[in-house]
């Protein structure tokens, strides 16, 4: 994991300060991606356009599906790979994803007060010590989502996405208000969903929610293979079939999680995860790659039954 | 003498309320009870599919508080129990649709002929969840023993009001507990300072059973069966001793490792 | 296996701790946050003990609470302008009613007589009208003069 690059610009593309941070607004999402440029004149064009960020909302309709711990995954992702990240928590009133990021003891003002300029953004964006170009915008604890008007919010996520490469926004649960605040202005969704009948009802209603124009993938989350083998869970390819949404990954469930909440680390960062490695093939796949979505082989054997159940070989 | 109106919430989605709620009214059913489920996540229905009865739903909790039906031709009885009823949530209508006082007179009239109304709450605190508590006099919160969970268990206690607010702590996993990787039930009691009445271990079970849509109190030789019938005999008031949840030790995992259940 | 004995040697402390720690100190900052009224309660009553002791100045008064990370803070700055003279029985003085700031420097009187004159005539108009027989209650308390 390499941090210390996070705000270094690629040598390549750059011969000045002044050209690294003209280059570094000018990445472009990887749809959008152009040949390699040559490398840049003593001076800065005046004219270079400003592209703007990717905006993807990150919502589910059923709650504890996994929203939260997608958005701090793949926005930490994101920043290992020399993204400039914000990640917005849309759940004003049930705040969390400063929990999980561990940054909740750093937070003191916060998107409401934005909006209604008692701070400015700098003032509210928590900036991640260890990941450099991650930052937090945190939602407000003692307010009420209704206390957010949705064009103020639409403008918000605008302008940070002219100041970022990736603004990834966790939504809340449901369907009222706050899911309404949250998808308003993002071009992008992204579904997470878990292989259990009410969570896949819910996110078929989502999808049909989500305002006109915005492109949607889906995650599966909390997969249990051992369970997708015995008949008791659906398959990811049943949960495909049945929501007819691009799929962008499938993560694994793990105890690992729990832990990763405990200490406020997100598990992308925890060696050994499987769903910290399925996480980061989700980053990868944003950022344009194309990695094939493995099968988790549920374990065979009397061994390997063993192994799963006394735990061994875990980390 | 009216029944009581419990609301079953958490500030969290995802830690089974839902469950709970159709686990328990199926416990208080077959202690005797006539109990009453009022599915109150307007738009986002689920209580009906958890109890298998998404296809007998005609009326619902809209078409009752709007006047267009009778509470008789709303509510569905559920024929694996003596007397136990859904009134199902509305799925095309948003939450606005009703209003809190319209609840708490609906809550009101059911309370007169059920002993046991159990109300299960929209994760969240927007309308859908102050309508949810709107006509109840006492609250079931729902935790898991992870921090967000239990942070946003803190925040929905502090929206209660004066009812009564007892804790029920699901998807416990004794394991991680014993390692040090999980809070445990006296972490939990501490932190949020209430009554605990239920403790409920991590299950795989309740999957099978949501995905059938038949309880797992229906079955009452299973562990989370008599688990559930404890809970409700606590909220009775009947003092019941906690299962011990550690006795799923390594021998267990051997046996089920062997014979391969 | 190797990562058990690692996990001995360096003690390292168990998630759940930190989680615990965790939530101690986050909840207590929701929990401000979320009753401010409650906490402009708390406030006022304790400056209104301090207020007994000391003079203080209302302008350059700081208190606040404060997330530093690993601890929260009640945090007060009180500039003191006097100390107040203090009974017999170590107890402050309650302050005058009209000099409330004690700011002419003067020792107060130890005057527990002035406050009540005004309110005492009130009550007694009160008795004559409605209960004339009713004898003079003399456990009603003095309302502080500076509730802020």
């Amino acid at each position: 994991m390499d941090t210390q690059d996070n705000d270094a610009v690629r040598p390549s593309t750059a011969l000045t300060v002044q050209d690294a941070i003209a280059a570094a607004q000018t990445q472009t999402a990887p749809s959008e991606a152009v040949a390699p440029q040559p490398a840049a004149p003593a001076q800065p064009k005046p004219t270079a356009p400003k592209t703007i960020g990717r905006t993807i909302v990150i919502t589910s309709g059923k709650g504890g599906v996994g929203k939260t711990t997608t958005t701090a995954n793949l926005g930490t992702g994101l920043a290992e790979a020399g993204k400039q990240v914000v990640v917005v928590d849309a759940d004003v009133g049930l705040r969390n994803l400063d929990v999980v990021l561990g940054l909740e003891n750093r937070v003191h003002k916060h998107l409401l007060d934005v909006i209604e300029q008692t701070s400015t953004l700098d003032e509210a964006l928590v900036r991640d010590r260890v990941r450099r170009s991650l930052y937090l915008l945190p939602a407000a604890q003692n307010r009420e989502k209704d206390d957010v008007p949705t064009d103020a919010m639409a403008a918000l996520v605008q302008s940070l996405a002219e100041r970022f490469d990736y603004v990834l926004i966790d939504s809340p649960a449901g369907i009222e208000k706050g899911f309404r605040n949250a998808v308003i202005g993002a071009k992008e969704a992204i579904v997470v969903t878990t292989p259990e009948v009410s969570a896949v009802r819910d996110a078929d209603r989502i999808i049909g929610l989500l305002p006109p124009g915005v492109e949607a993938k889906l995650i599966v989350n909390r997969v249990r293979p051992a369970l997708v083998k015995k008949g008791t869970m659906m398959s990811v390819t049943d949960v495909v079939d049945i929501l007819r949404l691009e799929l962008i990954g499938v993560v694994p469930d793990e105890k690992e999680i729990i832990i990763a909440t405990n200490r406020g680390t997100p598990v992308i960062d925890i060696d050994g995860s499987q769903t910290g490695a399925a996480f980061r093939r989700i980053v990868k796949r944003l950022l344009g790659e194309q990695i094939p979505i493995p099968s988790f082989q549920a374990p065979e054997g009397f061994v390997s039954r063993l192994k799963a159940s006394l735990r061994l070989g875990r980390s | 003498m009216p029944g009581t109106v419990y609301v079953v919430t958490s500030g969290k989605g995802g830690v089974g309320k839902t469950t709970t709620t159709a686990n328990l009214g199926g416990a208080f059913a077959k202690l005797g009870h006539k109990v009453a489920l009022v599915d109150a996540d307007i738009g986002l229905r689920n209580l009906d599919l958890v109890l298998g009865l998404e296809k007998r739903i005609v009326y619902d909790l809209v078409d009752l508080v709007e006047g267009r039906c009778q509470p008789r031709q709303a509510l569905i009885k559920d024929r694996r129990f003596d007397d136990l009823y859904l009134l199902p949530a509305s799925q095309v209508k948003d939450k606005e649709a009703v209003t809190e006082d319209q609840m708490r007179i609906a809550m009101r009239k059911l309370a007169v002929d059920f002993d046991v109304v159990l109300v299960d709450c929209p994760a969240g605190i927007e309308h859908g969840f102050r309508n949810a508590i709107a006509g109840a006099d006492q609250a079931l919160v729902v935790t898991t023993p992870e921090v967000s969970a239990i942070r946003d268990a803190d925040r929905i206690l502090g929206m209660l009001g004066r009812r009564r607010a007892r804790l029920i702590v699901n998807r416990v996993r004794p394991e991680m507990v014993r390692s040090g990787d999980m809070l445990s039930i006296e972490d939990v009691k501490e932190i949020l300072g209430r009554e605990i009445v239920g403790v409920v271990p991590d299950d795989e079970e309740i999957i099978d059973t949501t995905n059938r849509g038949e309880p797992v109190v229906l079955d009452g030789a299973r562990r989370l069966g008599r688990i559930y019938n404890a809970i409700a005999r606590r909220l009775l008031g009947e003092d019941v001793p906690f299962t011990n949840l550690a006795d799923d030790g390594l021998f267990t995992r051997l046996r089920r490792l062997v014979i391969g259940s | 296996m190797l990562d058990f004995i690692t996990k001995f040697f360096r003690r390292e402390e168990a998630s759940r701790t930190q989680a615990k720690e965790r939530l101690r100190l986050v909840l207590m900052s929701d929990r401000v946050s979320l009753a401010p009224d409650v906490f402009d309660s708390m406030k006022s009553e304790m400056l209104g003990v301090v207020r007994r002791y000391l003079d203080i100045d209302e302008t350059g008064l700081d208190v606040h609470f404060e997330n530093l990370e690993r601890q929260f803070m009640l945090l007060a700055n009180i500039p003191v302008l006097k100390v107040r003279p203090v009974e017999a029985n170590g107890h402050g003085l309650v302050a005058a009613a009209a000099g409330a700031n004690g700011s002419n420097g003067a020792n107060q009187p130890f005057a527990l007589d002035a406050p009540n004159a005004a309110p005492r005539t009130r009550r007694r108009r009160r008795r004559r009208k409605h209960h004339p027989q009713e004898p003079a209650r003399e456990t009603d308390q003095q309302p502080p003069e500076n509730p802020m």
